[in-house]
């Protein structure tokens, strides 16, 4: 039997480790570089449905054996004996959708931000996004070739082959927290040098900062670039947790989770990010598993309900009382200073 | 053939009128008081479910309106003086006031989800008796259709009043145009701000009323009609009065007429229509990002000037 | 002296109102020239258009000989024409040592694949965090390295703002009133100030200024708007004798 407080563990850090790398994410485009995201979501479910058509159609042709319709019964029968038989296809064809989807969410922010990008004013930008990430929605939804429309399309875990289903979810949760750590150094490297002081100017002072020679367009299209794939990868990571890509998971409500724990960990705080993670994570697992236990009681999908009206209302206190956070953002830290502690 | 070019047209201006007034509301709060405001779309729910609750204690049309009017102008009244203003003073930033009306509209839809949800109104037509008055091709005339327009025009043409004739309008106006030359001149900016609320969130209200009538009352009406509010409010140039009005019938027309025209010739499938209010943000960001600003004839009641780098 | 900026016929409008009507002048490398006019006659919205944050109407304007009327702010500022704010805008979020590590010029580091492998950029780093050390020193602005700029008082920021102007290496400054609201004192210990670094650095200052005899003991040529028009030209004690001048200016 498997133990349940292993098992919650477990989802606790792999839903961690994804939100933390959304949050991350979302925390260098607006926390550092001052570029609201209204559109996170978009990004996100790219990710997901690359994952979603890498294994409903890549898989079979690495595994090298002749594909039924991915849609089909036969289709997810296949996927799930390759899987399970054939280590060396499931986890090459997991890589291959990090990759692709990274790659796609990346030039897909761009592409969609393209247009507003050289307006001064951000939120036109911010604009399109929100809109982009409902319509992606729409369109996948209906346009059955992606991932079979409102159905979704089953994608069985990279561990299969593992055949122990503990096993199996702890194997993906160590993944899915080494991709996040990696991340999180990335990003730390990444902000601690002129580039993270190229990002703050511009978000502090956009005027000054072209005074000063910094072409805005181009840094702009960077973050969206490197933010947008980031949050593709944790739509494949969450798309291979889940085992299941549905359009419908991909509402503009997950755009506000990210914006709750990026706002309520620490803007320009990739730490305090980390914390904000944590605690959505608590909210979303805590609500789930209180539901569970209910179920006797009834009313699964009232408390559904509630977990928004507290992500609201932690929002609200936050934005009232500590707009930028409960830890604050720390300076730059280049070599520079060694300079200058010398004195 | 041509008889549902007719039904459609007819549609189009049915819900072209409504949107336009969900649109004003938004416009008004965007210019006066500088915030795109999310919550805008419960504003409409609450509008929307109003009218069913008055439904059930009579049928009258006029009173389900003003109900709808009066509590949902009490609701944003609340928020504003409640959420926004409170943040404001403490120095929010647009975005901040931005991510708060967002969580606001959560909870508001959340609280409306949790209570409709036991209470089987998950989606509710309001006990108003609709009869048939004719047919056009295979669109049914209801008598809703005869109250949405005039009611619409009526109140579009009060606000107008509102904004052009009366001392209040007028500083309005200052407002929107100049908030620290309006301090300066002696407006009671916070007065201004709280009526500026009260209509918005009525017109809104009122929209939701109608749209309930129409089709039905659900906790998300507001935020599917939210995008092609957004689409008018866009079209018009942000803060201006005449561009939304116009903006919001086209956006009807586009996802009637238009939408009926790709699908009856290019078989695209209904399910596709909320690419629509979408396509024309787009289209309006990429061509002319001020709108239809400056395109209108008729001078801008609310606009601001075109902005200055200060330096 | 070679000639390092030129405008022929320069118009800027506001939906109705000429800002800028037909602004044609000459500027010598290594000069300080002056910018003075009651307010509203454009002399911002003149430097506005010069540096690229606005985009002119009508007209040309030739910077080392190149033409950059229609070039954005950020390619002007890499040719070396830098505008300074009358108003500091510092990047409030930011200590006052990055302040001044933002403005210099090809930092490899800036490039989001560099960024992240430190000992590409580190030697460079460090060569500029010594650069803008010595410059705030002489700035007077010594040990607040790692105070956030927005805590420093109001003449520390136009310091810094200087110095943030100075990391740049720009030929030539443009300075929208870089005494305003400072004491009289002050005042000339700036002027001070910018003359020797422009005799260090080889600078061409164009200068905006209100205060008259502050302005005119280090100046060499002046130019006098009004309405968007050069009204006159000369030097300084020429300005003073110049009967429309003074009423324009003081009659107004």
């Amino acid at each position: 039997m498997p133990d349940p407080l292993l098992s919650a563990c477990v989802s606790f850090l792999s839903y961690f480790g994804i939100f933390a790398i959304l949050s991350l994410s979302l925390n260098l485009e607006y926390g550092f570089g001052g570029q609201p995201n209204f559109g996170k979501v978009a990004f996100y479910a790219t990710g997901a449905f690359v994952a979603g058509v890498v294994a409903s159609r890549l898989m079979p042709i690495i595994a090298d054996v002749t594909p039924f319709d991915p849609f089909s019964p036969e289709g997810t029968m296949q996927r799930i004996s390759i899987t399970q038989n054939n280590p060396c296809a499931a986890l090459l064809t997991f890589l291959a959708a990090l990759l692709l989807a990274a790659l796609v969410s990346g030039v897909f922010g761009y592409l969609v931000s393209y247009p507003a990008i050289r307006i001064r004013e951000e939120w036109f930008l911010a604009m399109v996004l929100l809109v982009t990430g409902e319509i992606l929605r729409v369109v996948v939804r209906s346009y059955q070739p992606i991932v079979n429309g409102y159905n979704g399309v089953l994608i069985p875990n990279p561990f299969g082959w593992l055949k122990d289903s503990d096993q199996i979810s702890l194997a993906y949760m160590i993944v899915i927290l080494a991709i996040a750590v990696s991340i999180y150094l990335y990003i730390n490297r990444l902000v601690n040098s002129p580039f993270g002081r190229l990002l703050k100017s511009m978000r502090d002072d956009q005027i000054a900062a072209m005074s000063l020679g910094k072409d805005l367009v181009r840094v702009r299209g960077q973050v969206l670039i490197i933010g947008s794939a980031l949050a593709g990868l944790a739509g494949v990571l969450y798309a291979y947790y889940s085992g299941y890509v549905n359009p419908d998971d991909f509402i503009p409500i997950r755009t506000f989770d990210v914006w709750v724990m990026v706002v309520l960990g620490g803007l320009a705080n990739n730490k305090g990010v980390l914390l904000g993670a944590v605690i959505m994570t608590a909210i979303d697992r805590g609500t789930q598993i209180l539901a569970i236990q209910l179920q006797t009681i009834g009313g699964i999908t009232e408390l559904n309900y509630l977990r928004y009206i507290i992500v609201g209302i932690l929002m609200l206190v936050i934005l009232m009382f500590k707009q930028r956070g409960i830890i604050p953002e720390r300076p730059v830290r280049t070599p520079a200073y060694e300079v200058v502690e010398g004195e | 053939m041509l008889d549902w070019i007719a039904g459609s047209l007819l549609r189009s201006i049915l819900v072209g009128s409504i949107y336009t007034l969900m649109a004003l509301g938004l416009t008004l709060t965007l210019s006066v008081v500088r915030l795109p405001n999310f919550a805008h779309a419960e504003l409409i729910t609450i509008g929307a479910y109003v009218a069913v609750l008055s439904s059930l204690v009579s049928s009258d049309i006029s009173l389900a309106l003003l109900l709808a009017f009066m509590v949902t102008a009490l609701v944003a009244f609340s928020c504003h003086r409640l959420v926004y203003r409170p943040l404001s003073n403490r120095g929010a930033t647009m975005y901040t006031l931005v991510l708060a009306s967002f969580a606001l509209g959560l909870v508001l839809r959340y609280i409306i989800l949790l209570w409709a949800s036991p209470t089987g109104y998950l989606q509710i037509r309001p006990l108003i008796p609709q009869r048939v008055i004719g047919v056009i091709g295979s669109t049914v005339i209801l008598d809703i259709f005869v109250w949405s327009l005039p009611t619409a025009f009526v109140l579009v043409v009060l606000l107008h009043l509102l904004l052009s004739r009366t001392k209040i309008g007028k500083m309005m106006r200052s407002v929107a145009n100049n908030i620290t030359l309006a301090q300066i001149t002696g407006i009671n900016v916070g007065r201004i701000q709280d009526v500026s609320w009260l209509l918005a969130g009525g017109l809104a209200g009122v929209a939701g009323a109608l749209w309930a009538i129409l089709y039905y009352a659900s906790p998300y009406v507001g935020w599917f009609a939210l995008l092609s509010v957004f689409a008018a409010v866009v079209l018009g140039g942000l803060t201006s009065f005449s561009g939304t009005i116009v903006g919001g019938f086209i956006v009807g027309l586009s996802e009637n007429l238009v939408m009926d025209l790709l699908n009856i010739s290019f078989g695209v499938e209904f399910t596709y229509k909320p690419v629509i209010p979408f396509a024309l943000i787009i289209i309006v960001l990429l061509v002319r990002p001020k709108g239809l600003v400056g395109l209108l004839p008729r001078a801008k009641l609310l606009t601001r000037s075109s902005t200055k780098v200060e330096g | 002296m070679n000639e390092i900026l030129k405008l022929e016929n320069v118009v800027k409008c506001y939906e109705s109102l000429r800002a800028v009507d037909g602004v044609s002048l000459s500027i010598k490398e290594g000069s300080v020239i002056g910018l003075i006019g009651p307010n509203g006659s454009g002399k911002s919205t003149l430097f506005n258009v010069i540096s690229g944050l606005d985009r002119a109407n009508e007209g040309k304007i030739w910077f080392r000989g190149i033409r950059i009327e229609n070039l954005p702010p950020h390619k002007i500022f890499s040719l070396g024409l830098v505008k300074s704010f009358q108003d500091p805008r510092l990047f409030l979020g930011m200590t006052v040592l990055d302040n001044m590590l933002v403005p210099p010029k090809g930092q490899k580091g800036e490039s989001p694949v560099i960024a992240p492998l430190h000992s590409k950029w580190r030697d460079q780093e460090i060569a500029l965090a010594t650069k803008a050390s010595e410059l705030l020193e002489k700035l007077l602005l010594k040990g607040l390295h790692k105070t956030l700029s927005a805590e420093i008082s109001g003449g520390q920021m136009k310091l810094l703002e200087m110095g943030r102007t100075l990391m740049a290496e720009p030929r030539m400054l443009l300075l929208d009133e870089p005494t305003a609201g400072v004491a009289p004192k002050l005042a000339r210990d700036i002027f001070e100030r910018l003359l020797k670094l422009r005799e260090e650095f080889n600078l061409t200052l164009f200068i905006i200024e209100h205060r008259l005899e502050v302005l005119f003991d280090y100046v060499e040529y002046v130019y006098v708007m009004h309405r968007g028009k050069i009204l006159a030209e000369g030097k300084p004690d020429d300005i003073l004798d110049n009967k429309v001048v003074a009423e324009v200016y003081l009659g107004g």
